[in-house]
């Protein structure tokens, strides 16, 4: 798989996963035989359909879940063994909100201070007076955009080097969103924080994350950075064969309905009639060749 | 640590609201009730359960009898309190905290899950003790008003486990069983069910177990009633029988021995041989503290026990 980052465990990597697998009770297979390093400092993206394996992911390295199978770390450490190191290191963002709906936003920071010693109070204090939040309103009261920002002042104030996403994009409405994201990307451009976002909008994510990781049926379909992927793919009209420069990844209905291959090269240019991929193309012809028909 | 403490209380006001209303109106009917049967006068023996309606006693009796009896149903409500306190205060503290999911937030946040648990769980100990301590007290100062011949504090086992250290002892002990359930569980509602049918078994434990190994002392009254036993401060063992040597037989133990079924002649004349008496002996009154301190120091082992489990089963817990 091209571009895909599966060496062995480095020194200083932000977060990794060697041979992890996770099988849940009633069978379902969530993740096989990941292999996955993140450097830190990077912005990266997580994406792939509904039970892909993003929140499981997520989970594991929170130590909320346990590997059936593998290897993680955060920061060196074992998120399941050595949770209290690990987890002193992450900051979180859960899909929904989880906040305690009765206690007021200046609750939430105190006990936030309380739990974390590390916790920045003035500095998550000021991220949610930026964005018009106050401190005596109730979490309940508040929109889903307002406790998603609550939940990233949360997240952001406790420092940590790294910043796990889990869907917080889901449930927001297109201003919230970039709101949100623009927090993120403030942070990341002054701090240097390590992040990783999963989203299953990918219009989203592909202004904002420099790489990219694509999850599809529990399994690494790609790994690499955004701006190498974009030079590198061109759609055009299927095939079913390679040509000398490019390989067919997979193909997909367009936007018309009509059918649409992604085509990988090596960083040349193809001919007339393809066009450089967008990044919610790319994603849609690795996912496309998941399929048993290969899209 | 008081931020955390008001934080970790405030999401479960509502049980912790719930509760103190229920031991503080238990609490307060009984010395209510004990400052009603302070009012009367008159000879110590006519304060006693142990009266009966013989002079002088018969019209001052009559008059008690109704106060006594709902001065009984006060103390018999009192050891449901510990129950109902543990389990609706215990379960909800990581059930449903698990069930809103707010338990990711916390254990995101706190490296530590076992700090977060003990933190919170020594939190609403502390709040349950406190909050059984008034009927517990209250509980004693209404027994002492019903047999004022005796101190109950120290020397009878009357309306045990309704009164004193017990009540408080095992409404800790049932609270932290109703925390591990609840952490277990994961929800609420299943949690509140298994708790309470766990807390009644263990309470049902301790009632068989209250005995154990403890030495008789001499008979006291032969052929005696319990209700008289219980008044004067000794806790009757029954069917028990004595020879003339002293030794002590249970009735199956007789039934082993004797060389017929009991009833027929041969029987009555075996025993009557062995110079049988049937007698009761008791657990004198004063053992009362080596009783209480037994009971609160194998709930103090089993709080222990409990909540070291629970803090090592929230390790493995998902917070969803």
């Amino acid at each position: 798989m091209a571009g895909t980052d599966t060496g062995p465990s480095q020194i200083g990597s932000a977060l990794e996963a060697h041979g992890v697998a996770k099988r849940y009770r009633r069978g379902v297979q969530a993740l096989s035989a990941l292999e996955l390093t993140i450097e830190p400092g990077t912005t990266t993206a997580l994406v792939g359909p509904n039970g892909a394996g993003k929140s499981t992911l997520m989970k594991l390295w929170m130590g909320f879940e346990r590997p059936s199978a593998g290897r993680l770390a955060v920061m060196g450490a074992d998120p399941w063994r050595e949770r209290s190191v690990a987890v002193a290191h992450l900051g979180y963002v859960p899909q929904a909100a989880a906040l305690y709906r009765d206690l007021t936003v200046g609750d939430h920071l105190a006990l936030a201070a309380s739990l974390r010693r590390s916790f920045d109070g003035p500095y998550a204090t000021e991220r949610l007076r930026r964005l018009g939040i106050s401190r005596s309103s109730r979490a309940g009261e508040l929109s889903g955009g307002q406790q998603a920002q609550v939940s990233l002042a949360l997240a952001l104030g406790t420092r940590a080097p790294v910043l796990l996403l889990d869907e917080p994009l889901a449930s927001l409405d297109p201003l919230a969103r970039r709101e949100f994201l623009a927090v993120v990307g403030e942070v990341v451009k002054s701090e240097g924080t390590t992040v990783v976002l999963s989203s299953h909008i990918i219009t989203d994510v592909e202004r904002w994350c420099e790489r990219l990781i694509v999850l599809g049926a529990g399994r690494l379909r790609l790994h690499d950075t955004v701006s190498s992927l974009l030079s590198r793919h061109w759609v055009g009209t299927p095939t079913g064969e390679s040509v000398v420069t490019a390989m067919q990844v997979g193909a997909f209905p367009g936007q018309a309905g009509e059918p649409v291959a992604l085509w990988r090269t090596d960083g040349s240019a193809m001919n007339e009639g393809h066009q450089p991929a967008t990044l919610e193309e790319v994603v849609m012809g690795y996912l496309a060749a998941d399929r048993p028909d290969g899209g | 640590m008081w931020t955390a403490a008001r934080l970790a209380l405030r999401p479960h006001r509502f049980a912790l609201v719930w509760v103190a209303l229920l031991c503080i109106a238990a609490g307060g009917v009984a010395l209510a009730m004990s400052v009603w049967l302070s009012r009367f006068s008159g000879p110590a023996e006519c304060l006693d359960l142990g009266i009966r309606y013989t002079q002088p006693c018969a019209g001052f009796a009559q008059g008690l009898e109704f106060d006594h009896e709902w001065a009984a149903r006060v103390l018999a409500f009192l050891p449901v309190l510990p129950v109902v306190a543990g389990v609706v205060l215990g379960v909800p503290l990581v059930a449903s905290e698990v069930e809103a999911r707010t338990a990711t937030l916390a254990w995101w946040l706190e490296p530590s899950r076992r700090r977060w648990l003990l933190t919170r769980t020594a939190v609403f100990g502390t709040v349950l003790a406190l909050l059984l301590a008034l009927p517990a007290i209250a509980g004693d100062v209404l027994e002492r008003e019903r047999i004022p011949r005796y101190d109950p504090a120290t020397t009878v086992f009357l309306d045990y486990g309704s009164r004193g250290a017990v009540l408080v002892g095992r409404g800790i002990a049932i609270f932290s069983l109703a925390v591990l359930v609840g952490l277990v569980a994961g929800r609420v509602l299943p949690g509140l069910i298994a708790a309470a049918v766990a807390a009644v078994i263990v309470l049902a434990v301790l009632e068989g177990a209250r005995w154990f190994a403890l030495p008789v002392s001499e008979p006291v009254v032969a052929q005696a009633d319990r209700y008289v036993l219980d008044v004067t401060g000794q806790q009757g063992i029954p069917n028990t029988f004595r020879d003339q040597h002293g030794t002590l037989y249970t009735v199956d133990q007789i039934l082993a021995l004797a060389p017929a079924r009991i009833g027929t002649p041969t029987f009555n004349a075996w025993y009557d041989a062995q110079g049988f008496t049937q007698a009761r002996y008791g657990v004198s009154g004063e053992r009362l503290g080596i009783i209480e301190v037994r009971e609160l120091i194998g709930l103090g082992l089993g709080t222990v026990t409990l909540v070291g489990a629970a803090t090592w089963a929230v390790g493995s817990r998902r917070p969803y």
